[in-house]
Protein backbone atom coordinates (compact mmCIF):
# COMPACT_ATOMS: atom_id res chain seq x y z
CA UNK A 1 0.00 0.00 0.00
CA UNK A 2 1.30 3.47 -0.85
CA UNK A 3 1.70 5.43 2.37
CA UNK A 4 2.62 9.02 3.03
CA UNK A 5 3.85 10.42 6.28
CA UNK A 6 2.62 13.47 8.13
CA UNK A 7 3.36 14.97 11.50
CA UNK A 8 0.28 15.52 13.62
CA UNK A 9 0.46 18.08 16.43
CA UNK A 10 -2.03 17.34 19.20
CA UNK A 11 -2.77 19.15 22.42
CA UNK A 12 -2.25 17.32 25.71
CA UNK A 13 -5.99 16.89 25.98
CA UNK A 14 -6.28 15.46 22.49
CA UNK A 15 -3.33 13.11 23.02
CA UNK A 16 -4.75 11.92 26.35
CA UNK A 17 -8.04 11.15 24.64
CA UNK A 18 -6.27 9.36 21.80
CA UNK A 19 -4.30 7.28 24.32
CA UNK A 20 -7.47 6.42 26.27
CA UNK A 21 -9.52 5.53 23.21
CA UNK A 22 -6.76 3.41 21.74
CA UNK A 23 -6.30 1.56 25.04
CA UNK A 24 -10.04 1.07 25.48
CA UNK A 25 -10.52 -0.21 21.93
CA UNK A 26 -7.40 -2.40 22.01
CA UNK A 27 -6.05 -0.60 18.96
CA UNK A 28 -2.89 1.29 18.14
CA UNK A 29 -3.18 5.08 17.90
CA UNK A 30 -2.51 4.88 14.17
CA UNK A 31 -5.28 2.30 13.67
CA UNK A 32 -7.66 4.42 15.72
CA UNK A 33 -6.98 7.56 13.68
CA UNK A 34 -7.48 5.60 10.44
CA UNK A 35 -10.76 4.19 11.74
CA UNK A 36 -11.91 7.67 12.76
CA UNK A 37 -11.17 8.93 9.24
CA UNK A 38 -13.16 6.09 7.66
CA UNK A 39 -16.13 6.69 9.94
CA UNK A 40 -16.00 10.44 9.33
CA UNK A 41 -16.07 9.88 5.58
CA UNK A 42 -18.96 7.42 5.93
CA UNK A 43 -21.04 9.81 8.03
CA UNK A 44 -20.36 12.93 5.94
CA UNK A 45 -21.12 11.09 2.69
CA UNK A 46 -24.47 9.97 4.05
CA UNK A 47 -25.33 13.47 5.15
CA UNK A 48 -24.25 14.91 1.79
CA UNK A 49 -26.49 12.35 0.08
CA UNK A 50 -29.45 13.66 2.05
CA UNK A 51 -29.55 10.92 4.68
CA UNK A 52 -29.98 11.70 8.37
CA UNK A 53 -27.80 10.12 11.03
CA UNK A 54 -29.31 9.66 14.49
CA UNK A 55 -28.11 8.60 17.91
CA UNK A 56 -30.84 6.80 19.86
CA UNK A 57 -30.96 6.59 23.66
CA UNK A 58 -32.09 3.03 24.30
CA UNK A 59 -33.77 3.76 27.65
CA UNK A 60 -36.13 6.44 26.28
CA UNK A 61 -35.89 5.83 22.50
CA UNK A 62 -35.11 9.53 22.24
CA UNK A 63 -33.31 10.28 19.00
CA UNK A 64 -30.76 13.03 18.47
CA UNK A 65 -29.82 13.97 14.97
CA UNK A 66 -26.09 14.02 14.28
CA UNK A 67 -24.96 17.19 12.56
CA UNK A 68 -21.56 17.56 10.93
CA UNK A 69 -20.61 21.14 10.24
CA UNK B 1 -4.81 0.97 -7.44
CA UNK B 2 -4.70 -2.82 -7.65
CA UNK B 3 -2.11 -4.30 -5.29
CA UNK B 4 -0.71 -7.84 -5.09
CA UNK B 5 -1.16 -9.02 -1.49
CA UNK B 6 -0.12 -12.65 -1.55
CA UNK B 7 0.67 -15.68 -3.65
CA UNK B 8 -1.17 -18.81 -2.58
CA UNK B 9 -1.68 -22.42 -3.64
CA UNK B 10 -5.11 -23.26 -4.98
CA UNK B 11 -6.19 -26.90 -5.15
CA UNK B 12 -7.16 -27.98 -8.64
CA UNK B 13 -9.78 -30.72 -8.27
CA UNK B 14 -9.18 -31.94 -11.82
CA UNK B 15 -5.41 -32.40 -11.74
CA UNK B 16 -5.40 -33.04 -7.97
CA UNK B 17 -2.42 -30.66 -7.71
CA UNK B 18 -1.93 -27.14 -6.43
CA UNK B 19 -1.83 -24.24 -8.90
CA UNK B 20 -0.23 -20.89 -8.13
CA UNK B 21 -2.77 -18.14 -7.51
CA UNK B 22 -2.59 -14.50 -6.49
CA UNK B 23 -4.63 -12.46 -4.03
CA UNK B 24 -5.16 -8.82 -4.98
CA UNK B 25 -6.58 -5.83 -3.17
CA UNK B 26 -8.80 -3.60 -5.33
CA UNK B 27 -10.37 -4.97 -8.50
CA UNK B 28 -9.30 -3.75 -11.91
CA UNK B 29 -10.59 -3.99 -15.48
CA UNK B 30 -9.38 -7.59 -15.82
CA UNK B 31 -11.65 -8.63 -12.93
CA UNK B 32 -14.55 -6.62 -14.35
CA UNK B 33 -14.06 -8.28 -17.75
CA UNK B 34 -13.86 -11.75 -16.22
CA UNK B 35 -17.04 -11.09 -14.28
CA UNK B 36 -18.95 -9.70 -17.26
CA UNK B 37 -17.72 -12.21 -19.84
CA UNK B 38 -17.29 -15.39 -17.79
CA UNK B 39 -19.20 -15.25 -14.50
CA UNK B 40 -22.30 -13.33 -15.44
CA UNK B 41 -23.48 -15.45 -18.41
CA UNK B 42 -23.09 -18.66 -16.37
CA UNK B 43 -24.92 -17.17 -13.38
CA UNK B 44 -27.73 -15.74 -15.52
CA UNK B 45 -28.23 -19.00 -17.41
CA UNK B 46 -28.36 -21.11 -14.25
CA UNK B 47 -30.61 -18.61 -12.46
CA UNK B 48 -33.08 -18.75 -15.37
CA UNK B 49 -33.34 -22.51 -14.92
CA UNK B 50 -34.59 -22.28 -11.32
CA UNK B 51 -37.77 -20.62 -10.10
CA UNK B 52 -37.79 -20.38 -6.32
CA UNK B 53 -35.36 -19.09 -3.71
CA UNK B 54 -35.00 -22.63 -2.41
CA UNK B 55 -34.12 -23.92 -5.86
CA UNK B 56 -31.65 -21.04 -6.30
CA UNK B 57 -30.01 -21.96 -3.00
CA UNK B 58 -29.84 -25.59 -4.01
CA UNK B 59 -28.24 -24.61 -7.33
CA UNK B 60 -25.73 -22.34 -5.55
CA UNK B 61 -26.84 -19.34 -7.59
CA UNK B 62 -28.45 -16.96 -5.09
CA UNK B 63 -25.88 -14.27 -5.84
CA UNK B 64 -26.71 -14.04 -9.57
CA UNK B 65 -27.92 -10.43 -9.19
CA UNK B 66 -24.80 -9.08 -7.44
CA UNK B 67 -23.34 -6.16 -9.37
CA UNK B 68 -19.65 -6.60 -8.70
CA UNK B 69 -18.52 -3.96 -11.19
CA UNK B 70 -20.78 -1.24 -9.80
CA UNK B 71 -20.01 -2.13 -6.19
CA UNK B 72 -16.25 -2.21 -6.78
CA UNK B 73 -16.26 1.19 -8.49
CA UNK B 74 -18.10 2.75 -5.55
CA UNK B 75 -15.79 1.00 -3.06
CA UNK B 76 -12.71 2.46 -4.77
CA UNK B 77 -13.70 5.95 -3.59
CA UNK B 78 -14.44 4.96 0.02
CA UNK B 79 -11.91 4.57 2.82
CA UNK B 80 -14.33 2.23 4.56
CA UNK B 81 -14.61 -0.34 1.78
CA UNK B 82 -12.10 -2.65 0.13
CA UNK B 83 -12.41 -5.20 -2.67
CA UNK B 84 -10.30 -8.31 -3.19
CA UNK B 85 -9.81 -10.85 -5.96
CA UNK B 86 -8.26 -14.30 -6.20
CA UNK B 87 -6.78 -14.93 -9.62
CA UNK B 88 -5.50 -18.13 -11.15
CA UNK B 89 -5.60 -17.25 -14.82
CA UNK B 90 -9.21 -16.08 -14.60
CA UNK B 91 -10.77 -14.41 -11.57
CA UNK B 92 -11.58 -17.27 -9.19
CA UNK B 93 -13.15 -15.32 -6.35
CA UNK B 94 -14.27 -11.84 -5.32
CA UNK B 95 -14.91 -10.14 -1.99
CA UNK B 96 -16.18 -6.74 -0.84
CA UNK B 97 -15.69 -5.74 2.81
CA UNK B 98 -16.68 -2.80 4.99
CA UNK B 99 -14.23 -1.61 7.64
CA UNK B 100 -16.86 0.24 9.65
CA UNK B 101 -18.54 -2.78 11.23
CA UNK B 102 -19.18 -3.32 14.94
CA UNK B 103 -19.58 -6.55 16.89
CA UNK B 104 -22.89 -7.90 18.18
CA UNK B 105 -21.72 -10.99 20.07
CA UNK B 106 -21.57 -10.35 23.82
CA UNK B 107 -17.85 -11.15 23.84
CA UNK B 108 -17.13 -8.41 21.29
CA UNK B 109 -20.21 -6.20 21.37
CA UNK B 110 -19.44 -2.72 20.04
CA UNK B 111 -15.92 -3.70 19.03
CA UNK B 112 -14.72 -2.80 15.55
CA UNK B 113 -14.81 -5.58 13.00
CA UNK B 114 -14.56 -6.17 9.28
CA UNK B 115 -18.02 -6.76 7.81
CA UNK B 116 -17.91 -9.01 4.74
CA UNK B 117 -20.58 -7.55 2.46
CA UNK B 118 -20.14 -9.84 -0.52
CA UNK B 119 -18.05 -12.94 -1.13
CA UNK B 120 -18.32 -15.29 -4.08
CA UNK B 121 -16.31 -17.97 -5.79
CA UNK B 122 -16.46 -18.26 -9.57
CA UNK B 123 -19.45 -20.28 -10.81
CA UNK B 124 -17.19 -23.02 -12.22
CA UNK B 125 -15.79 -23.67 -8.72
CA UNK B 126 -19.17 -24.32 -7.12
CA UNK B 127 -20.52 -27.67 -6.11
CA UNK B 128 -24.14 -28.17 -7.22
CA UNK B 129 -23.58 -25.51 -9.90
CA UNK B 130 -21.28 -27.53 -12.15
CA UNK B 131 -20.74 -31.28 -12.24
CA UNK B 132 -16.97 -31.02 -11.77
CA UNK B 133 -15.95 -27.89 -9.85
CA UNK B 134 -12.49 -26.64 -10.82
CA UNK B 135 -10.83 -25.13 -7.73
CA UNK B 136 -11.30 -25.79 -4.01
CA UNK B 137 -10.48 -23.30 -1.26
CA UNK B 138 -11.27 -19.92 -2.81
CA UNK B 139 -13.71 -18.99 -0.03
CA UNK B 140 -11.17 -20.07 2.55
CA UNK B 141 -8.50 -17.83 1.02
CA UNK B 142 -10.86 -14.84 0.92
CA UNK B 143 -11.96 -15.26 4.54
CA UNK B 144 -8.30 -15.58 5.56
CA UNK B 145 -7.67 -12.34 3.65
CA UNK B 146 -10.50 -10.61 5.52
CA UNK B 147 -9.07 -11.84 8.84
CA UNK B 148 -5.64 -10.49 7.89
CA UNK B 149 -7.19 -7.14 7.02
CA UNK B 150 -8.99 -7.18 10.37
CA UNK B 151 -5.69 -7.79 12.18
CA UNK B 152 -3.89 -5.10 10.16
CA UNK B 153 -6.70 -2.66 10.98
CA UNK B 154 -6.35 -3.29 14.70
CA UNK B 155 -9.55 -5.37 14.94
CA UNK B 156 -7.76 -8.59 16.04
CA UNK B 157 -9.31 -10.78 13.31
CA UNK B 158 -12.94 -10.07 14.18
CA UNK B 159 -15.39 -10.51 11.25
CA UNK B 160 -19.13 -10.23 10.72
CA UNK B 161 -21.34 -11.15 7.78
CA UNK B 162 -24.81 -12.10 6.63
CA UNK B 163 -24.85 -15.39 4.78
CA UNK B 164 -26.99 -16.54 1.93
CA UNK B 165 -28.74 -19.80 2.87
CA UNK B 166 -26.57 -21.67 0.35
CA UNK B 167 -23.43 -20.80 2.37
CA UNK B 168 -24.68 -21.01 5.97
CA UNK B 169 -23.40 -24.50 6.67
CA UNK B 170 -19.90 -23.53 5.52
CA UNK B 171 -19.67 -20.48 7.77
CA UNK B 172 -21.22 -22.28 10.74
CA UNK B 173 -19.74 -25.72 10.47
CA UNK B 174 -16.42 -25.39 8.71
CA UNK B 175 -15.22 -21.83 9.20
CA UNK B 176 -16.35 -21.67 12.85
CA UNK B 177 -18.45 -18.51 12.77
CA UNK B 178 -21.05 -18.05 15.50
CA UNK B 179 -24.57 -18.12 14.02
CA UNK B 180 -26.55 -15.33 15.71
CA UNK B 181 -29.77 -16.32 13.96
CA UNK B 182 -32.11 -14.58 11.59
CA UNK B 183 -31.61 -10.83 11.28
CA UNK B 184 -34.94 -9.04 10.93
CA UNK B 185 -33.31 -6.23 9.00
CA UNK B 186 -31.91 -8.66 6.40
CA UNK B 187 -34.81 -10.74 5.21
CA UNK B 188 -34.10 -14.44 5.27
CA UNK B 189 -30.45 -14.10 6.23
CA UNK B 190 -28.60 -15.24 9.29
CA UNK B 191 -25.97 -13.00 10.87
CA UNK B 192 -22.61 -14.59 11.69
CA UNK B 193 -19.61 -13.40 13.63
CA UNK B 194 -16.06 -14.61 14.02
CA UNK B 195 -14.23 -13.93 17.26
CA UNK B 196 -10.53 -13.21 17.37
CA UNK B 197 -9.88 -16.59 19.01
CA UNK B 198 -11.59 -18.48 16.19
CA UNK B 199 -9.90 -16.21 13.64
CA UNK B 200 -6.52 -17.25 15.04
CA UNK B 201 -7.33 -20.94 14.69
CA UNK B 202 -8.79 -20.36 11.22
CA UNK B 203 -5.50 -18.90 10.04
CA UNK B 204 -3.58 -21.83 11.49
CA UNK B 205 -5.57 -24.39 9.56
CA UNK B 206 -4.24 -25.39 6.19
CA UNK B 207 -6.01 -23.68 3.31
CA UNK B 208 -7.56 -26.03 0.82
CA UNK B 209 -8.07 -28.83 3.28
CA UNK B 210 -11.22 -27.18 4.61
CA UNK B 211 -13.45 -26.72 1.57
Amino acid sequence: MDRRQMTLMLSDKEMTLLDQLAANRGMSKTALVRQALRLYQSVTERLENGDKVFVERLSTLEKTELMVL
Amino acid sequence: MKELLDQVDLYNRGSKAYDKAEVYKELDQKNFDDFERLWKPMLAKRRAEVHTAAEAADANVQDAHWDWVGKAKIAASKLGQETFAVECGETQGLMLVDLNGFGRLDAQKGRELIYVELLATAPWNRRKFVVSPRYKGVGWILIATAISLSIDSGFHGRLGLHSLPQSESWYRGIAGFTDMGLDASKKGMHYFELTHEVADSFLRKKAGAQL
